[in-house]
């Protein structure tokens, strides 16, 4: 990026808006991932005007455009790969309007999700989808991720909530997608197509919301279990029953380790796997609803079920819980995080394999995640000093995915595919489907200006562009 | 700490950006720059070669309130506090501070005489720059002045310093023999509430002493990046307070408090002092709300209103943590069971009362903007308890936060140390009155004194000079 388009890029979002000093792209080089990329310029535009004249600018002089929330994504979504212009929407960050009647909200794509839920929660709503990150991550980088968490089991995710858009397309043209209606079968849904593109078809600038009521009572349970598989069997049988749990997350024991200072009461050493489950609806239902999950889990083989009897307790479960994805790194310094999912019945046999693969492979697996909808997080924990070990990993990685799809999977539940699982994308999508997806990336993004060698766009050179820990 | 080690402890940052949610800084800028998180990650690109400690780097690292909320919050439990202070002590061994600081840190901070010195100049001049605001009991400067900007109150220097008033042993009791460490702003700006704390500790039956000898505990050294400095002034306060041969040292400075319990451990073993030594003074620092608690127990009617026979209506305070306080010494509970044991007082909670005030040091004279902007968020939060007074225990914090309350036109909230609400509105009123009149008679005085000179100087102008200075004056 020469000088001339540096001096361009600051005249459309002011001086003070952009940099390229070195300190502040190392500042926007790396996402929540934890590997580094450097720009070769950030911008916090203002409005989604200034995005397109931006987006203009790059296909003009062929450069890239890099969108960032506030850069939680645990993928690689939002580092520039290729260089080029992250752009940020840490200034567009006013929620513009709570409509209580009609239970929707406009805001703009850098509100972060926990502010939401607080002015909503003003008016007795709120927003379902709770990635872990919730409090520190954007509206809009969860739309374009189309982020999940653990109130999906029950209320879905994000794509679930969309309802309309504004959008800067990578022509630079700002498209309206959706409607505020509940129902609306106006042409092409856009919105669904922009929402999970990770930055690659459009820059979201704004968002309107479906939000719920409250529910009025919520009932929090946490069971413990002296095996993994006996936990997973409840999973299992709780998701068949008649009673849908608004939460349905599950630890193993080195997941509960990690987060153990965060818990009131100790966990007997004999617990090898905790199920977190939340009901929620009136008072009466919440009561019945718990004593059947209850009822299930000690059928399934828990050692106890013990109910939160305080607020401070569930927030304090819930704490430990958020907490868990960084916590883990206390154990090894390098972590491998997928975000496996398969269908909800699946779930023993998924732990199962993981076992035996962690058995095969010699390796030190941490999982935790949300088991009421498939989803589970399989960490593995390694030395990035010991080669051999780093090398088993890789191959152990190949096969969990392999044993995923055979159980009728997917490779990501609600990360994304960034560029952290980009080199597996094959092992489910065949190529037909690659083809589609790449045509309407071409269609719409002809010069891949957008967020290029991300998803499909799978690029080795450019990820090699990578900062090393070391010297130089 | 070596390199290794800063290395360890940025290895553990994940870049989750959890950090971001309690970060005051964070609250107020935005930016990836403002939490731990960027933080950790231009301390590690500077300490892998890919960066160089440019001044951008310096400014960066050093907008920073050190409140130590992002430790707290961190799922990894990264030190973050520890990563940032050897940063910044890397900074200046690698002669990349800013200019003048290291001398005024090295010169100043460092030599207390100097400081002394400086204090007692600073004295006699203080009507000359600083005009005395009535309602508010503080002092705003009258003309243009580096790193203090117009629409800041500041304390008024007192007129006489508490260690000139008090020094060796000031009381003689049965009970345990403790020393007070006033630490600097409670010495030149607060002395009333040392006077507190001695007219507190006499209740107790204390042999109280104020160990001459004594100077600065080093913290803007330290948070400054001169460790040496640092270190040799915890060689002077050891020597100072061994000689006593305490039971127990007592403070009503949050920072100085933190700093001796927290930080003196590694500097006096860095000096070469033997680690018997050390644990022999580092063991019997207390702050004064731990000790005080610990040797009165609290009352059992806690947050029962007491109102006095005929006396007048209660007082309804809040408590805001001072960082240095809560977070570095663990002291949250003692301070609430105080007044909530107070008679005649009812204590409402604060929402955020563990959050930073903004002052942070040098930090409020370098980024007086921002300072500013976290010390709002605070003040709205103690408006809208409905308090009558706020309540801390940390001169730093009552500092910013009367400027805040002032700045808001809300000079009519009381800000008050600890001490100050214990001797007032305790039962044994009468005999501990006495004791913080003369702390407040001391501050008045000087204030008014230091006006009174200015007054005179000015009758004794020319009147054509005479203009010209009143003319100052409205700046």
């Amino acid at each position: 990026m020469d000088s001339s388009v540096k001096n361009q890029i600051r005249t459309i979002v002011g001086k003070e808006h952009c940099s390229d000093r070195k300190e502040d792209l190392f500042l926007y080089s790396y996402d929540a991932m934890n590997r580094r990329y450097l720009p070769d310029m950030v911008a916090h535009p203002s409005s989604a005007q200034e995005i397109s004249r931006l987006i203009n600018l790059a296909n003009e002089k062929l450069f890239a455009i890099v969108p960032r929330g506030a850069g939680t994504g645990l993928t690689g979504g939002s580092l520039a790969v290729d260089g080029g212009l992250v752009i940020t929407t840490s200034r567009m960050n006013r929620i513009l309007e709570i409509d209580p009647e009609n239970q929707t909200a406009w805001v703009e794509a850098g509100v972060f999700n926990g502010d939401l839920q607080s002015a909503a929660a003003a008016h007795g709503l709120f927003f379902p989808p709770d990635p872990a990150s919730m409090d520190f991550s954007t509206l809009g980088g969860n739309a374009a991720e189309n982020a999940g968490g653990a109130r999906a089991v029950k209320y879905g995710v994000t794509r679930d909530y969309v309802m309309a858009l504004e959008v800067v397309m990578p022509t630079g043209e700002i498209v309206h997608t959706g409607s505020a209606a509940i129902k609306s079968v106006t042409g092409y849904d856009l919105t669904r197509l922009i929402v999970g593109s990770e930055g690659t078809l459009g820059v979201i600038t704004r968002l309107c919301l479906k939000l719920i009521p409250i529910p009025e009572a919520v009932g929090t349970m946490l069971a413990a279990f002296p095996e993994i598989n006996t936990a997973a069997k409840a999973v299992a049988m709780i998701m068949s029953s008649r009673v849908t749990p608004s939460t349905l997350e599950f630890m193993d024991r080195t997941a509960v380790e990690c987060v153990k200072e965060y818990l009131q009461d100790d966990i007997p050493p004999d617990v090898a796997a905790l199920l977190l489950i939340e009901v929620d609806g009136s008072p009466s239902v919440v009561e019945a609803d718990s004593k059947v999950l209850e009822k299930k889990c000690l059928e399934a083989g828990a050692r106890y079920v013990q109910s939160a009897r305080e607020s401070e307790e569930r927030e304090a479960l819930w704490t430990a819980r958020r907490s868990l994805s960084p916590a883990i790194m206390k154990i090894r310094p390098l972590k491998i995080n997928e975000d496996v999912a398969v269908p909800r019945m699946k779930i023993p046999d998924l732990i199962t394999g993981i076992e035996e693969l962690a058995r095969k492979h010699r390796l030190t697996i941490v999982n935790f995640g949300h088991a009421g909808d498939g989803n589970v997080h399989v960490n593995f924990l390694l030395d990035p000093e010991d080669k051999e070990e780093v090398s088993r990993a890789d191959h152990c990685v190949k096969e969990l995915f392999q044993l995923v799809i055979a159980l009728g999977g997917t490779l990501s539940g609600e990360h994304g595919i960034g560029i952290a699982k980009a080199p597996y994308l094959d092992i489910e999508l065949e190529s037909s489907a690659t083809d589609v997806m790449k045509k309407i990336k071409h269609a719409l993004d002809p010069n891949n200006i957008l967020n290029p060698h991300k998803t499909f766009d799978y690029d080795k050179t450019s990820l090699e562009r990578e900062l090393s820990p070391h010297n130089g | 700490m070596d390199k290794d080690q800063t290395r360890q402890l940025k290895r553990q940052c994940v870049k989750c950006g959890k950090c971001q949610t309690v970060c005051p800084l964070f609250s107020v800028r935005p930016i990836e720059a403002s939490a731990a998180r960027g933080k950790m990650a231009l301390a590690e690109a500077v300490t892998q070669g890919h960066l160089d400690e440019s001044d951008t780097y310096r400014n960066y690292l050093e907008t920073c309130l050190l409140c130590g909320a992002c430790e707290e919050i961190c799922p990894n439990k990264v030190q973050t506090l520890s990563a940032m202070l050897g940063a910044r002590e890397r900074l200046v061994a690698n002669g990349r501070s800013k200019s003048g600081k290291k001398l005024i840190l090295e010169n100043v901070v460092g030599r207390p005489r100097l400081l002394d010195l400086a204090m007692r100049l600073g004295r006699n001049f203080l009507g000359l720059a600083f005009r005395r605001i009535p309602a508010e009991s503080g002092i705003r400067r009258r003309f243009p002045l580096p790193l203090i900007t117009r629409d800041r109150t500041l304390p008024s220097l007192a007129d006489n310093f508490f260690t000139d008033r008090y020094k060796g042993q000031v009381n003689s009791g049965s009970g345990p023999k403790v020393g007070i460490f006033p630490g600097c702003m409670t010495n030149y700006f607060y002395p009333g509430t040392a006077e507190g704390i001695i007219g507190l500790l006499k209740k107790l039956g204390a042999s109280v002493y104020v160990p001459e000898g004594q100077v600065c505990c080093g913290m803007p050294a330290l948070t400054g990046g001169a460790r040496e400095v640092v270190r040799k002034l915890a060689c002077q306060n050891l020597e100072a307070f061994e000689k006593y041969e305490l039971d127990a040292i007592v403070t009503g400075c949050a920072s100085c408090g933190g700093n001796l319990k927290e930080n003196y451990g590694g500097l006096l073993r860095e000096a070469g002092v033997e680690d018997q030594r050390i644990e022999e003074f580092t063991s019997k620092v207390f702050d004064i709300n731990e000790y005080l608690f610990r040797h009165r127990a609290p009352d059992p009617r806690e947050g029962t209103v007491q109102k006095e026979e005929g006396g007048k209506e209660e007082l309804i305070v809040t408590y805001h943590h001072p960082c240095h306080l809560h977070r570095v010494q663990g002291v949250k509970a003692e301070p609430i069971a105080l007044i909530q044991s107070t008679p005649g007082v009812r204590y409402v909670p604060m929402a955020d009362d563990q959050r930073c005030c903004g002052m942070g040091g040098s930090f409020s004279l370098e980024h007086y903007d921002m300072a500013k902007e976290v010390n709002d968020q605070k003040v709205a939060r103690i408006i809208e308890t409905g308090a009558d007074a706020v309540v801390t225990s940390c001169p730093a914090c009552i500092m910013h936060i009367r400027d805040g309350l002032s700045r808001n036109q809300r000079g009519d909230i009381e800000v008050l140390h600890l001490t100050e609400l214990l001797q007032r509105y305790d039962c044994e009123k009468q005999e501990a009155g006495k004791a913080l009149d003369s702390g407040t008679r001391g501050l008045k005085t000087g204030t008014y004194d230091a006006e009174h000179r200015t007054q005179n100087i000015i009758r004794g102008l020319k009147p054509a000079d005479k203009r010209d200075y009143l003319l100052l004056f409205e700046i």
